[in-house]
């Protein structure tokens, strides 16, 4: 029996205590046993209710008593749920995240909830009755920034889906969140390939991808939340502002409605985990500038090789391809990025780096100036 | 066949923020686009009128007539001039809801300080975070006969 357990792929150790307990459980059931009945006595808090609120039973309400009890460093190497009782002699999982500061967001808990109940479904939730047939390069450019946009979406589900499995279980509310924030980017992968395989078009050319690396390169992950969650998404959830402002169809200005709200989702926890940890690594807050030095260079660095996105985005705003269109479209894209810029700076203040605006990259720092007046599309 | 009967309110006034509460309140497809939190001012400099609407779970718990500095205490605060919240509103009454040019986020782009306004970073996201909610929230006003005074 030994031998069929580890040939199914478990190891030694694991085989032997499952024989064990089967083993035990064929003696108590036959009654050769008495039963042991010494997992009663564990010594976890016990007689607890947890009260529903007006949204219902929610993970924050679970917190309460000892349960709530959340430690800077959490102790155990193996999964075992935070207030549970741990055994010894269970292998470690190998996490490498332990320390609070270096994942926790005081809004974690609340954020699971919000995307649970604000969950929607590209397949029957959007109108796509209402797409209508778009003039050539309007359809192009709009199917241009949809394969850009199913591009970030895979890159951030990767992305979590590497830290998630780096993240001690002491720190449930944050692998909740962070679970859902991964469902979120499948869904606007999904969302986006269809938009641009519905009407007419098709996917468009892949972007230079520089930025995506810098994100997946990052080897803490205060950077890489840092990178994605504020400098990344505050860029993401202007082009689904643009998106919604330029959108032909009430198809169109749903997805990036209900995107917007995700993403928005996201940069929360980005900005909460940042205040945080700021807060608690007060000598880290050098560290900080540096992994904002980094990404910003290549994020403008990317964004002058992207091309297609710029001149999609051109069109979109400029409403097609004459000379005074094009004029148009590149004065709208500049008095947006002069927005971008605005709320990507007001996030870092509201996370306790307001200094940011002093450092950030010479290239991004022409667009602090007051954006000037825009007309509807 | 029975014609719906709307409510009556004059825009802006705590009558015709309550009339939409009220209606969302009652509303299913309010409620399925999921709990939104949140404190929202209503600014109309103009007519030195400001509202406090208080979203909690799945309704709108609290709509009344404050200071400016109390509409400023919100986690944003949305902010027009009379004749563009006339606009805003009167397009969602023809055509049953916001047409594309006239959605929150696409008058808050065409304002070079934005209509969704606060003092904290964070809090303003809200205005993104549950931006459907608000959006079904004005959309609603399309059942309400809204007199502009």
């Amino acid at each position: 029996m030994l031998v069929t357990q580890m040939e199914s792929g478990i190891r030694a150790d694991q085989a032997e205590r499952f024989i064990a307990q089967q083993e035990r459980m064929r003696q108590v059931s036959s009654g050769e046993e008495t039963p042991y009945f010494g997992w009663m006595h564990v010594p976890t808090e016990w007689g607890i209710r947890a009260r529903r609120g007006k949204k219902g039973l929610t993970v924050g309400a679970l917190n309460v008593g000892t349960y709530g009890d959340i430690p800077d460093e959490w102790p155990y190497q193996t999964e075992m749920p935070r207030g549970a009782h741990p055994i010894p002699g269970v292998p470690a999982m190998g996490y490498s995240i332990y320390e609070k500061a270096e994942l926790w967001a005081d809004n974690a808990a609340d954020l699971y909830e919000e995307a649970i109940q604000r969950r929607w479904r590209p397949a029957t939730d959007i109108p796509w009755d209402t797409l209508q047939p778009l003039p050539d390069e309007i359809e192009r450019a709009m199917c241009q920034l949809c394969t850009y946009f199913s591009e970030k979406a895979l890159l951030a589900g990767d992305v979590v889906g590497k830290w998630l499995p780096e993240m001690s279980y002491g720190y449930h509310e944050v692998k909740l969140y962070l679970s859902t924030a991964e469902f979120d980017a499948a869904r606007h992968f999904e969302v986006f390939r269809k938009r641009a395989l519905s009407n007419g078009g098709g996917l468009g050319m892949q972007s230079p991808g520089y930025f995506h690396r810098a994100i997946f390169d990052a080897r803490n992950w205060t950077e890489t939340s840092v990178a994605l969650h504020i400098l990344s998404n505050s860029f993401l959830m202007g082009l689904y502002q643009v998106g919604e402002y330029v959108a032909q169809s009430e198809a169109e200005a749903l997805i990036f409605r209900l995107s917007m709200q995700d993403i928005a989702r996201q940069i929360a926890y980005g900005v909460q985990h940042l205040k945080y940890f700021l807060l608690r690594k007060i000598d880290r807050r050098p560290e900080v500038h540096t992994y904002l030095n980094k990404a910003e260079a290549i994020m403008a660095y990317e964004d002058e090789q992207d091309t297609p996105r710029r001149e999609a985005l051109i069109i979109l705003l400029g409403g097609g391809l004459s000379k005074e269109q094009v004029q148009e479209g590149v004065s709208k894209l500049d008095y947006f990025k002069r927005r971008w810029m605005r709320d990507y700076l007001t996030r870092l203040a509201a996370a306790g780096l307001p200094e940011r605006r002093e450092h950030l990259h010479p290239a991004l720092k022409r667009y602090l100036v007051e954006p000037a007046v825009a007309q509807a599309v | 066949m029975t014609q719906e009967t709307k409510v009556k309110a004059s825009f802006p006034s705590v009558e015709w923020f309550d009339a939409l509460r009220e209606i969302v309140n009652a509303d299913d497809v309010y409620r399925r686009i999921g709990t939104c939190d949140a404190v929202v001012g209503i600014k109309i400099p103009d007519r030195q009128k400001y509202f406090r609407l208080t979203f909690e779970a799945f309704e709108v718990l609290n709509a009344s007539e404050v200071s400016e500095v109390d509409a400023e205490g919100t986690d944003f605060w949305l902010e027009m001039s009379y004749e563009r919240w006339k606009e805003m509103i009167q397009n969602i009454g023809d055509n049953g809801k916001a047409d594309l040019n006239h959605t929150l986020n696409t008058i808050d782009l065409e304002d070079p300080d934005g209509i969704a306004r606060s003092h904290d970073g964070y809090r303003r996201d809200a205005f993104y975070r549950f931006n459907q909610s608000f959006q079904h929230l004005f959309d609603s006003s399309a059942k309400i006969d809204t007199q502009f005074v």
